[in-house]
């Protein structure tokens, strides 16, 4: 009895640790954003004042919807959306094949990742080349293109992962019984891999939301993403660190909040649901 | 052509569907610009009701960081047909932007509207790419190069004269005062390249002697240059060289320094008592000690890639804007003047004292050298004086890389 | 399934994605390719005539671009390490933990919400070295002022640490994922074995997650080698050329000195040097798990 005591004591301890540790990590990273928050709502002739609130104003917050921001917020909303959208079912299936059936071999999942690995600097000058020929430059349609495709192969390796960590028996299984291995797929691998395609989706989304570059080159004033009009905000004269920190914050909160509904299928995905 | 004409409906009807709730489009023309967004701009879009109440022309001004309008209008500019059709362009892209063809000859319509090419201060031209009758550009705002000092802290002596009594005194400032002696833009690229500059015309040197010939390596320059490297160890608030223009406007704004080399409108935000509290009131604005520090400005271009009606309304806009009564009521907005009559305008001058003194900044200053690698030149002068600086290579090594630099670049 | 079959269907999955990459990867990267070699500039939007290897052999010449070169792998060693050892004991640690997982795993994984944009922004403001909240922070507790990102030999490791910051949160969404995906049974006969954590941690653990670990490291080094917000924001690539890593130089290549060619051959070595050493890796990582 005693020993078994011991170890819960010693469980306990080592539980204690671990809360400890993830609580000083949790403080490094909301540390730094909790100050921008503060940044945010407070004077902009405050900003670097050492107190933790020395007023409240929400001048920020105004200036910045006095400007293009809330067109750039609706324009990163639906490039993101769109460009995962738009990705998803050709990384499902490639993911698909690269885990279950070696398509193409080392060599197609190399190219693949491959394509994944070119600089952004060299893609975006092809890029704007052959946009600009179709008339597709300035448009949120032709950035949208342009990020399904670059997070595709992305896309695809995570699949890829997941459906390696999928066991192969129910297909089998499913196969034995006369079901063909698109209908296998369909009805036996799919909802297994909710989970996985709901992260690989939020994360798919997070990249396109904060693309800068492409964005940058590939979209004109009425079409920026919130990462080009928060650089645009960064201004030579400035004074507008105030108006940087609303931005970043309200750049932060729909993924906060979308990750709140996802982290459900994320959580259950990950098997973090078992403790409940 | 009808293959054209399909992809473009298809494009304008993609455009008009994701932009549905845009502003609707007009008939008219809309001139659309790119402006570094500096207080100046603002100064602008103010005035701006009175021409598109006076011309029933639109305007859409955007604004952007300087370090990104190169790129953004190079890649208008390079296009079939460019978004921004009035432009603002830096006397730094002078060469760059005319050379590629990328700007319209404003000469023409200079002569046939009768604009008083005089009156503008006649060193901006030189440094604005006009040949004769060839304009690229007409100037818009100045941003020469002087000292921005604290008065309350100088206990009455007089401003030094010489280089090396400034370089003395900001750094007795550093050692003997609760403040840094000089707030410095040592960022690697167009801040140093620019600080530096003031220096190496201060001291009497130049990149290029009358002939041409790069003379970066000479005695001048490494007595500007060792000065430079003193001032950034001695008298340089910590940071220097990570700094650029915004972080050395925040701490003279915070008091925590004596001077700043800086583009001397600068002072009108600084003066600024809501903003700035601490040094309002306490500041004047001088000649680079030695007579001469780096000279800039904007000027305003049309896009040669737009259509003539477009082109013409620009044009409506360049007259408006710089149009005496316009220049004199933006001048007493704080905005930096490039005409004469406006510097000594007795109503300006009475709200703004040192435009006196501005003058003589904008007056004396010297250019950078202008050419089409100049983006690319600062880049690498400013790497060369970043390693001087932070003790990583000697000055003459600095110097002689530098020299070699511009050289090449000239060359290519 | 007979083999042929198999290899079949599994081209049936991969047909739509793959034409997809081709037709809308290919090309560019094929006319990237091309402006490599070309004459292209931004000055003269065309890609004839073509120059050969000039372009490369311009780069090879700088030395400027083998000091970017190897201060960009020096960078990505140094984050993708300092990534994967706190993200790898930040995810066991979430895996232990009893209570409160799904807010720590919540909070932990906000930074890789924010743009690196964003990400290099606050922290400028937060690393100013004269009003910045760090260096008050330091001077309130007694300790001296820091340079962070002014100062040469300092700088690289700010930026790492910025960095670390913002994507150890991506490796612990990875390593998170692919250790509760781990099945349970080794570990429940571990137990009956009377196994210890660590032992657990290494003789399961650790191999079991070996794929999944190889990702998040391959993911991660793409990600670092390709970094150029960080710089863009943070320090324009010096003091000096502390911080000139190849991604920014080849993108000052092409927008400062207007030569979209060179710039498009630095950044073919840049790709050639992020392959090479993800062919390595993974080739230890396929033997291994043999």
């Amino acid at each position: 009895m005693s020993s078994a005591g011991g170890a819960a004591q010693g469980r306990r301890a080592g539980q204690i640790a671990l809360h400890l540790g993830l609580i000083m990590a949790c403080a490094a990273i909301l540390l730094p954003i909790l100050w921008v928050v503060r940044v945010a709502f407070v004077p902009e002739a405050m900003s670097f004042s050492p107190e933790i609130l020395p007023a409240f104003s929400l001048e920020n917050f105004s200036k910045l919807f006095s400007g293009r921001f809330p067109q750039s917020y609706l324009n990163s909303l639906i490039v993101s959306v769109g460009s995962v959208v738009l990705a998803m079912p050709f990384a499902v299936t490639l993911g698909y094949s690269f885990a279950r059936f070696d398509t193409g071999g080392r060599l197609a999942r190399f190219s693949v990742l491959a394509t994944q690995m070119l600089p952004p600097v060299a893609l975006v000058l092809p890029a704007f080349a052959i946009l600009r020929s179709a008339g597709l430059t300035n448009s949120l349609f032709g950035l949208t293109l342009v990020y399904a495709t670059l997070n595709l192969p992305f896309l695809t390796w995570i699949m890829m992962g997941f459906f390696k960590g999928i066991p192969v028996d129910l297909e089998w299984a499913a196969m034995s019984d006369g079901a063909t291995a698109w209908q296998a797929f369909r009805i036996v691998v799919l909802p297994t891999a909710l989970p996985g395609i709901a992260a690989a989706g939020v994360l798919g989304f997070i990249l396109s939301w904060n693309e800068f570059l492409f964005a940058l080159v590939l979209s004109g004033p009425r079409t920026a993403t919130i990462p080009v009009a928060l650089a645009g905000l960064q201004s030579s004269n400035g004074v507008q660190i105030g108006t940087v920190s609303a931005g970043v914050v309200l750049a932060i909160l729909p993924l906060v909040i979308a990750s709140r509904f996802i982290q459900r299928f994320i959580v259950a995905g990950l098997t973090f649901g078992a403790v409940k | 052509m009808r293959k054209f004409r399909f992809a473009r409906s298809m494009t304008l009807g993609l455009a008009a569907s994701v932009l549905a709730f845009a502003a609707p489009a007009s008939a008219d023309v809309t001139l659309r610009t790119l402006w570094e967004d500096v207080p100046e701009a603002s100064i602008i879009e103010k005035l701006l009701p009175q021409f598109t109440e006076k011309t029933g022309i639109k305007i859409e001004v955007e604004k952007a960081v300087y370090s990104d309008m190169h790129d953004k209008l190079a890649l208008q500019l390079t296009s079939p047909e460019s978004y921004y059709n009035l432009l603002l362009v830096d006397y730094l892209w002078a060469e760059e932007f005319p050379s590629a063809g990328w700007l319209t000859d404003l000469g023409p319509m200079t002569k046939d509207s009768g604009m008083n090419l005089d009156g503008f201060i006649s060193s901006l031209w030189d440094i604005m790419g006009r040949k004769g009758d060839y304009i690229p550009i007409i100037p818009a705002s100045t941003y020469s190069m002087g000292v921005i000092y604290r008065t309350d802290l100088m206990g009455g002596a007089a401003f030094p004269d010489t280089l090396e009594g400034f370089v003395k005194l900001i750094s007795d400032m550093k050692a003997d005062k609760d403040v840094v002696g000089a707030a410095m833009q040592g960022q690697r690229g167009d801040p140093n390249s620019m600080e530096f500059s003031s220096y190496l015309f201060a001291a009497g040197g130049n990149y290029l002697d009358a002939d041409g010939k790069v003379v970066l390596n000479g005695e001048a320059s490494k007595r500007a240059l060792s000065l430079y490297v003193e001032a950034i160890q001695k008298a340089a608030q910590e940071g220097a060289l990570n700094a650029n223009l915004d972080d050395t406007g925040r701490l003279m704004c915070s008091g925590k320094a004596f001077s700043m080399i800086s583009y001397w409108l600068m002072l009108a935000p600084l003066s600024d008592a809501t903003d700035c509290p601490a040094v309002a009131g306490k500041l004047a604005l001088a000649v680079m000690p030695g007579g001469r520090g780096n000279g800039g400005g904007w000027g305003w271009g049309i896009a040669s890639n737009v259509s003539d009606e477009e082109k013409a309304a620009a044009w409506e806009f360049i007259k408006w804007v710089q149009s005496p009564e316009v220049a004199k009521q933006r001048a007493l907005l704080g905005h930096a003047p490039v005409q004469s009559e406006v510097f000594r305008d007795p109503d300006v001058l009475a709200k703004f004292p040192y435009y006196a003194e501005a003058e003589k900044v904008v007056e004396s200053g010297v250019s950078f050298p202008i050419f089409t690698y100049t983006s690319e030149f600062e880049d690498v002068l400013g790497t060369q004086i970043s390693l001087a600086a932070s003790g990583q290579t000697t000055i003459d090594e600095a110097l002689s890389a530098a020299n070699k630099g511009l050289n090449d670049l000239l060359a290519r | 399934m007979t083999a042929i079959s198999r290899i079949r269907t599994g081209w049936s999955f991969a047909a739509p994605g793959l034409s997809l990459l081709v037709v809308m990867m290919g090309f560019p990267v094929v006319y990237a390719f091309l402006m490599a070699l070309s004459s292209m500039t931004l000055r003269q939007f065309q890609l004839s005539p073509f120059k050969g290897l000039g372009n490369f052999v311009n780069l090879f010449e700088a030395p400027l671009f083998w000091q970017a070169t190897f201060l960009t792998m020096r960078y990505a060693v140094i984050t993708v390490a300092g990534e994967f050892i706190i993200g790898l004991a930040i995810a066991l640690m979430l895996q232990k933990v009893l209570r409160w997982r799904a807010v720590y795993f919540s909070i932990l994984t906000i930074p890789m919400a924010i743009s690196p944009i964003a990400v290099a922004l606050i922290w400028r403001m937060l690393l100013q070295p004269n009003l910045g909240i760090v260096n008050e922070a330091l001077k309130g507790i007694g300790f001296g002022t820091v340079d962070w990102l002014g100062d040469p030999g300092l700088a690289l490791m700010s930026m790492a640490m910025v960095d670390i910051w913002q994507q150890t949160s991506f490796v612990v969404l990875i390593l998170a994922a692919g250790i509760a995906s781990l099945p349970r049974e080794p570990y429940e006969a571990a137990e009956v074995d009377g196994a210890n954590s660590w032992q657990q941690f290494y003789y399961i653990t650790l191999p079991m997650l070996r794929p999944v670990a190889a990702i998040a490291v391959i993911i991660q080094l793409i990600n670092e080698f390709r970094t150029y917000d960080l710089p863009y924001i943070l320090t324009r690539g010096g003091p000096g050329n502390a911080t000139d890593v190849l991604s920014y130089y080849a993108y000052r290549r092409a927008f400062l000195g207007l030569s979209l060619n060179e710039g498009a051959a630095a950044s073919w070595i840049l790709l050639l040097i992020v392959l090479c050493l993800t062919i390595l890796f993974f080739n230890a990582i396929e033997r291994r798990v043999r």
